[in-house]
C-alpha cells in the first residue's frame, strides 16, 4: 500500500526544486534529504519526486541506493562520527572507538534508544596523521583522547555551539599564491584579457574538493586555508571561459566545511563579487553553489562525477541521455594556480589550462612522517629530497600517487618524482620500517572494494577475492586460491577494468605481495 | 485511393550501423590485414576475418555498455586491454585477439562471472540450460582461479504470472535494464547498490508482480542466463492432460509457428504450423485450434467498434466516442496504458485479444457443441508472449463463467516440452487444425507482425464499407504501407465510395453514406518506447491526435518479437520471422476475416445479434483498470 508522503519532507523537496529547477540535475541537492529521512517516508518522497521530474521512480531509487545508508536521522541531536583510520594510526582509534561505545552503550552504525545520539564511522575527513579524528555535529576534533569525550559531549549537552569555524591546523608549504592579496589577480585579468565572445561548451565550473582517495587531503587543506583565493580563481575561470555558474563539490566526508564555505559565499555575494553583473561588468553573471555529496570518492572519476551531477548513478562513462550537462571539473589547486598566473598576466591569457600544466604539482603527504602536510614538487625533486623535507629519512617505502600506486622501495629513492605518477592522485604515502604490510594491503583493498561502482566484472567481482585472500582463513575452507592465481587475477583486474579505479586497485597489493615474498626468500637464505 | 505514408516521428528500431563514414582504415588483426570503414568495431572487423571473439553483455538490439569485459583484445600501444565490442576504429591499429595476456584475462573474467552465478553446477535444474550464454562461455574460461561456489542468497521471485526473477543467477550484464528503459521505455528494472552489493532490482525492491512491469518479457529475451525466465506452467498442463476427466484444448498463435523452428536449430523464417499440430496431439492435447480464427473474430468486433465509434462521433456528434481508437490485443501494451496513460483508457478498443475471445468461445459455444461440461475443459494457448500469462489471469477474464483461458505457454516453453518428451518437431508429418474452428484466413496470420492487425482491419473495413474487393485498391490485398519495421508508421486511406451496409452490421449502423470520400488516418507503433512517443504526441495535441485508429504492440516487431519467442532475437531474426508470416498469409485462399466461413457460421449460430451485439459484449469485450505509475 502507498503510504502518505511526509508533509515537511515534501515541503523541503519542493523548495529545493524551486531553487535548483524542476530538472534531474536537482537530484544531487535533494537526495541527501532522503538519506536521513525516516525509512517509511522514503518511498512516497521518491514517488513525489518522480512525478515532479517525470522520470521513473526506480531511477531515483537506483541513485539513492548507490550510497551507503546512514543510521543518522534528522532529529537526532548529536551525530558522532569517527574516522576509521588506516594502518599507521589505528591503535589509538581502536581505543577511542571502544570508549565511545561504552559511553553511549551503542555499537557503531546505531542510534541510542532515546534517539538522541548516533554513532557511526566516517570516511577520511582529510586529517590523516592527526588521528583519532572525531566529527561531532560537523565540528571536527583531531587527536582526541578518551578523556576528552566528557568535555566534547558536555558542550553539546549544554546546547553550546562552536560558532568559530576554525579548523585544525595543517602544514602547507609556502607557494606561489600564498602571499597574494585578494582581488589583485582578477583586476589584472580584467585589464589585460578581453572576455570571450564564444558560447562555452560547459554549463558549470566545478571545483572538485574530492581527492578521490583517503589519506589524500590536498584539496581539503588548500580550500580550508585559501577559500577566498579559490573563489577568486573560479571567478577568473568564469571570466575567461564565459561559463555562467560555479559549483563547489564537497564529498560527504568533508561536509563539516559547509557552513564555513557558505559564510564566505555570502560575504562574496554581499560584496557583489558573486551574483549578477559581477565586479561592475555588464552581462557578467557568476554565482557559486555548494553541494555536499551523498557519498565519498565518486569525484575521483570526472565522468562519474558528471553523471552524479546530472542525477545519474556515479559510474564511469555512465550512459547519459542527450541534453545532459557537461562541466569543467578541476581540483582546488587549479583555481589557486589560476590566481597566481592571473596576477602576473600583463598580456592576454590564451591558454590557462596549458599554463597551469606547466606549474609544479601540489601534493599531500601522509603516513609515517613527522611533517605531514601539503608540498610542492618541483621538476627533478627526488623521493629522498622530499622525505628529508617531511621528516621521514628512515622511510621503508613510499606510494607516489597515493593508494592507487605501487610501492617504491628505498633503493629507488634517488629517482626524481614523475609528475605523471601524481596525475591520478596528488598524494604520497610514507611507509616506516615498522609498517604492518598485510594490514596496509587490507586497508587499501578495503578502500577500493568500498569505492567500486560495481559496473564492470573484474573490479566488482575480483577485488573481493583479493581482499578475502588477506583475511584469516577458517579451517573449514579446504581449497584456496593460490598465490599465483591471485597474482593472475590481480593482473586481470589491472588490464580489464573499465576505469582507473579498478585498474589501480591491485597495484599496492601486488607490490606488497612482492615484498613479502622477497622477505620470505631472504629470511630463508 | 491514395495511401500516403508519412513519417511523423523519428522511430527507434535496433542499432544504428557501426559505420556511417566512408573513410577506410587499414588495420591488422592477428597479423591479417583488413580495410574497414571508419567507426567499425574491432569485434565486427574480426568477424569479417573469421576471427571469433567471445562476448557477453553486447546485444545487437542494444547500445554497448561494455560492463562484462569478456570481449577484451590487445591493441598495440595501449597498456590496458580493450573491449572489442565498443572499440570503434578511427585510426590504423594492430590488434591481437589470442595472446596469452588476452586469453588469461578472458579466462579470469569469465571465471569471475561464474563465481557469482549460483547454480552453474546445477544446470539440470536450469530453465536456460543448453541455451545459456554464460554456459556457452565456459569453454573459454575453464576455472583457473578456484573460486568458491556462491550459495543462493536471494529468494526467487515468483510473484509475477509472467516472469520469474532469480537474482542468484544474475551476472549483472545490465541488458535487462537497458531493454526495459531504452527499448521499452518502462523503467521497471534498474541497478541498485554499488560495488560488490550491486544488484538489479525494481523500485523499492518490490516483487515483480507488484511492480509496474508490463510483462512484455523483452528482458527475458535479452537475459543471457536464467536470471529472468518465463513462469512455465507446463507441469500443470501435463497434469491436466494426464487427468482423464479433463478435455484439454490448445490454440496456437501465428508468431510461435513462424519461430519455433529456431529452437530446433533451423534458420529463422521457417514456419512449422502443421508439424506443430501433430506434435501437440502427440503431447496429448485433445483438440488443436487456430488462434487465427479468433483473430478474425477480433477484426470483426474491433472493426465494427471503429465504424460504430466513427458513426457516433461524426454523425451523432457523441462526445463519448473518442479518437484515436487503440487496438487492444497486446496485453503488454494494455498494461502499459493502464499504468502510464490511464486517461486514455476510453480510447482503447473494448474488444478482447484473440486469445481471450477464443477462451470464452471454447468454454461456451464449443462446450455446448461438443457436449462437454465447461468445468472439465482446460484451455491452453501457445503464444509468443509472456504477458499473455498475466492476461489470462486477469480477474475480469471469466465471462464464460470460468477462467476463460487456463494457461498460456510461450514458444520456448513448448519447444522445451517437446524436447523433454522426445518429440522431433521439424520431422513430423503435417496435420490440420481441428474443427469447428478449422478454417482461418491470412488476415489472422499477419496479426503476428507489426502492422498486421491494422492491415487485416483495413482489408475488412474497406470491403465492408465500399462493397468492392480490396484487391481493387491494393494489389493482392497487400496493404504495403502497413508493413515494415519503422518504430512508428502512419498512413492515410481515403474511402472513395460507400456501398450498402452488409447484413452483418445492420444492427449497428443504418448506412455508410457518411463515410463516402472520408479519409481514414491510421498509425502503427511497436515497442512501448514508440508507443510512449505516440501518446506524448497525442497528449500534446500533435498530428496524431487527429488520427482515427492506431495499432500498438508492446514488443519490437510485434508478436513475432515477443518475450516468449526463441532466444536470441535481433532485427534480422525479426525480419525473417515477418517474412515467414507474410508468406503464410499468401498461402491462404481466404485472406479477409469477414470471409472466414467459420466466422460467418459463428455469427449465424451463436452470436446471432452480430458483432458488438449483446452476447459479443458479454463474451468478447472487456474493461480496463487504471493503475499507478509506481506499483501494480
Amino acid at each position: 500500500m502507498d503510504s502518505k508522503p511526509n508533509h515537511l519532507l515534501v515541503q523541503e523537496i519542493t523548495q529545493k526544486l524551486d531553487n535548483y529547477g524542476c530538472v534531474r540535475t536537482a537530484l544531487p541537492f535533494i537526495l541527501p534529504l532522503l538519506q536521513t529521512a525516516n525509512p517509511q517516508d522514503v518511498k512516497p518522497a521518491i514517488q513525489f519526486l518522480a512525478e515532479q521530474l517525470d522520470i521513473p521512480p526506480v531511477e531515483i531509487f537506483s541513485l539513492l541506493s548507490f550510497y551507503q545508508s546512514s543510521p543518522y536521522r534528522r532529529g537526532t541531536q548529536i551525530d558522532i562520527r569517527l574516522c576509521h583510520a588506516y594502518w599507521f594510526e589505528k591503535p589509538k582509534v581502536k581505543e577511542l572507538a571502544q570508549a565511545l561505545q561504552n559511553r553511549f552503550q551503542i555499537a557503531f552504525g546505531n542510534v541510542t534508544e532515546e534517539g538522541d545520539i548516533s554513532l557511526n564511522w566516517s570516511a577520511c575527513p582529510g586529517y590523516p596523521n592527526q588521528a583519532p579524528v572525531l566529527l561531532v555535529n560537523d565540528v571536527i576534533y583531531t587527536r582526541v583522547k578518551p578523556q576528552d569525550l566528557d568535555e566534547i559531549v558536555a558542550s553539546y549537552g549544554n546546547q553550546i555551539y562552536f560558532p568559530n569555524f576554525a579548523l585544525p591546523y595543517t602544514w602547507i608549504e609556502p607557494m606561489a599564491f600564498s602571499g597574494l592579496k585578494q582581488g589583485q589577480a582578477i583586476n589584472t585579468v580584467m585589464r589585460n584579457t578581453p572576455r570571450p565572445t564564444l558560447k562555452p561548451d560547459q554549463s558549470m565550473i566545478v571545483c572538485n574538493v574530492d581527492e578521490g582517495e583517503p589519506l589524500a587531503f590536498k584539496s581539503r587543506a588548500l580550500l580550508s586555508e585559501y577559500i577566498e583565493l579559490t573563489l577568486e580563481g573560479m571567478l577568473i575561470s568564469a571570466y575567461l571561459t564565459g561559463i555562467p555558474k560555479g559549483l563547489i563539490y564537497l564529498p560527504k566526508r568533508y561536509g563539516y566545511m559547509q557552513s564555513l564555505l557558505n559564510q564566505h559565499l555570502e560575504q562574496f555575494r554581499s560584496r557583489k563579487v558573486l551574483g549578477e553583473n559581477v565586479l561592475g561588468l555588464d552581462n557578467f553573471d557568476f554565482d557559486v553553489e555548494l553541494l555536499v555529496g551523498m557519498g565519498d570518492y565518486v569525484g575521483r572519476e570526472p565522468s562519474a562525477l558528471t553523471a552524479m551531477l546530472n542525477g545519474f548513478r556515479p559510474e564511469y562513462e555512465a550512459a547519459l541521455q542527450p541534453g545532459t550537462q557537461s562541466y569543467l571539473i578541476r581540483p582546488v589547486d587549479y583555481f589557486l594556480k589560476a590566481v597566481s598566473i592571473a596576477a602576473d598576466a600583463f598580456v592576454p591569457i590564451q591558454d590557462l589550462d596549458g599554463q597551469i600544466a606547466q606549474t609544479p604539482a601540489i601534493i599531500s603527504i601522509s603516513g609515517d612522517c613527522t611533517q605531514s602536510g601539503i608540498y610542492e614538487i618541483r621538476d627533478g625533486t627526488t623521493i629522498a629530497d622530499l622525505l628529508k623535507r617531511v621528516g621521514a629519512e628512515d622511510a621503508y617505502a613510499v606510494q607516489v600517487g597515493g593508494l592507487s600506486a605501487g610501492l617504491t622501495l628505498a633503493e629507488d629513492f634517488n629517482r626524481p618524482i614523475a609528475k605523471d605518477a601524481l596525475a591520478q592522485t596528488a598524494s604520497i604515502i610514507v611507509y616506516g620500517p615498522e609498517t604492518d604490510l598485510p594490514e596496509a594491503a587490507r586497508d587499501i583493498l578495503r578502500y577500493f572494494h568500498d569505492a567500486s561502482c560495481g559496473q564492470c566484472t573484474p573490479c566488482r567481482n575480483g577485488i573481493p577475492v583479493l581482499l578475502k585472500s588477506l583475511q584469516p582463513v577458517p579451517k573449514s575452507v579446504k581449497k584456496q586460491t593460490s598465490l599465483s592465481e591471485l597474482r593472475s587475477l590481480a593482473e586481470t583486474i589491472q588490464l580489464t577494468s573499465k576505469c582507473s579505479l579498478g585498474q589501480c586497485a591491485p597495484n599496492a597489493y601486488l607490490s606488497i605481495l612482492d615484498i613479502m615474498e622477497q622477505k620470505k626468500r631472504s629470511s630463508r637464505a | 485511393m491514395n495511401p500516403t505514408n508519412t513519417t511523423i516521428m523519428e522511430s527507434t528500431g535496433g542499432n544504428t550501423p557501426d559505420c556511417q563514414s566512408q573513410t577506410l582504415i587499414d588495420i591488422v588483426i592477428d597479423n591479417q590485414p583488413l580495410r574497414v570503414p571508419q567507426g567499425t568495431t574491432i569485434h565486427a572487423a574480426a568477424e569479417q576475418l573469421g576471427i571469433f571473439i567471445p562476448s557477453l553483455c553486447s546485444h545487437p538490439d542494444l547500445e554497448h555498455n561494455s560492463a562484462c569485459r569478456v570481449c577484451v583484445v590487445e591493441v598495440e600501444g595501449m597498456p590496458q586491454l580493450q573491449t572489442s565490442c565498443d572499440f570503434h576504429i578511427t585510426e590504423p591499429i594492430r590488434v591481437r585477439t589470442n595472446t596469452l595476456k588476452v586469453i588469461r584475462a578472458r579466462e579470469n573474467v569469465i571465471d569471475l562471472l561464474f563465481s557469482k552465478h549460483c547454480g552453474y553446477w546445477d544446470f539440470n535444474n536450469c530453465a536456460r540450460s543448453g541455451n545459456c550464454e554464460l554456459q556457452a562461455l565456459a569453454k573459454y574460461g575453464y576455472s583457473p582461479l578456484h573460486l568458491d561456489k556462491k550459495e543462493n542468497e536471494f529468494e526467487v521471485d515468483h510473484s509475477s504470472y509472467s516472469i520469474v526473477r532469480d537474482m542468484n543467477k544474475c551476472i549483472l550484464c545490465r541488458r535487462c535494464v537497458q531493454v526495459c528503459q531504452e527499448m521499452q521505455g518502462i523503467g521497471c528494472l534498474e541497478v541498485s547498490g554499488h560495488g560488490e552489493s550491486t544488484r538489479i532490482t525494481t523500485f523499492m525492491d518490490m516483487p515483480l508482480g507488484e511492480s509496474v512491469c508490463i510483462n512484455c518479457g523483452q528482458c527475458v529475451d535479452r537475459c543471457p542466463t536464467a536470471a529472468l525466465h518465463t513462469n512455465d506452467s507446463s507441469e500443470d498442463i501435463l497434469a491436466a492432460i494426464a487427468d482423464p476427466r479433463k478435455h484439454v484444448v490448445i490454440q496456437t498463435a501465428p508468431a510461435p509457428r513462424a519461430a519455433i523452428a529456431e529452437c530446433f536449430d533451423i534458420e529463422p523464417g521457417t514456419a512449422l504450423t502443421f508439424e506443430l499440430n501433430t506434435a501437440l496431439r502427440q503431447v496429448g492435447f485433445d483438440k488443436v485450434f487456430d488462434t487465427n480464427f479468433s483473430a478474425d473474430l477480433t477484426i470483426l468486433e474491433e472493426g465494427t467498434e471503429l465504424l460504430s465509434r466513427l458513426y457516433h462521433a461524426l454523425v451523432l456528434k457523441d462526445d463519448q466516442a473518442v479518437f484515436p481508437q487503440f487496438t487492444s490485443c497486446s496485453p503488454g501494451w494494455v498494461k502499459f496504458l493502464e499504468h502510464f496513460y490511464p486517461e486514455y483508457i476510453p480510447n482503447m478498443s473494448s474488444a478482447k485479444s484473440p486469445q481471450q475471445m477464443f477462451g470464452a468461445i471454447i468454454k461456451t459455444h464449443y462446450a455446448k457443441l461438443a457436449g462437454i461440461d465447461p468445468k472439465d475443459i482446460v484451455t491452453v494457448a501457445l503464444m509468443p508472449c509472456t504477458a499473455k500469462k498475466f492476461e489470462c489471469n486477469r480477474p475480469e477474464m471469466d465471462s464464460s463463467g470460468f477462467q476463460d483461458v487456463d494457461y498460456a505457454m510461450t514458444t520456448v516453453e513448448m519447444a522445451d516440452l517437446f524436447k523433454r518428451q522426445g518429440i522431433d518437431l521439424p520431422n513430423l508429418e503435417k496435420s490440420d487444425f481441428d474443427d469447428p474452428f478449422g478454417s482461418a484466413t491470412g488476415s489472422g496470420v499477419i496479426f503476428g507482425a507489426t502492422g498486421g492487425v491494422m492491415e487485416s482491419a483495413l482489408r475488412t473495413v474497406i470491403e465492408l464499407v465500399t462493397g468492392d474487393p480490396v484487391e481493387n485498391y491494393f494489389s493482392h490485398a497487400d496493404i504495403q504501407p502497413m508493413r515494415g519495421m519503422e518504430g512508428v508508421r502512419t498512413a492515410e486511406i481515403t474511402l472513395p465510395k460507400a456501398g450498402p451496409v452488409p447484413e452483418l452490421l445492420q444492427g449497428v449502423l443504418p448506412s455508410f453514406d457518411w463515410l463516402a470520400g472520408a479519409t481514414l488516418k491510421v498509425a502503427i507503433a511497436h515497442g512501448t518506447a514508440n508507443a510512449r512517443k505516440v501518446l506524448e504526441n497525442i497528449k500534446a495535441g500533435g498530428e496524431l491526435a487527429s488520427y482515427h485508429f492506431i495499432e500498438f504492440m508492446a514488443c519490437p516487431g510485434g508478436c513475432l518479437g515477443g518475450g516468449g519467442q526463441p532466444i536470441p532475437t535481433s532485427a534480422d531474426i525479426r525480419a525473417a520471422r515477418a517474412k515467414a508470416i507474410y508468406a503464410e498469409d499468401h498461402a491462404y485462399s481466404v485472406r479477409k476475416s469477414h470471409e472466414n466461413p467459420a466466422i460467418i457460421q459463428l455469427y449465424n449460430d451463436f452470436l446471432t445479434d452480430g458483432p458488438c451485439g449483446h452476447l459479443s459484449h458479454q463474451l468478447l469485450h472487456t474493461t480496463y483498470t487504471a493503475r499507478s505509475k509506481y506499483t501494480n
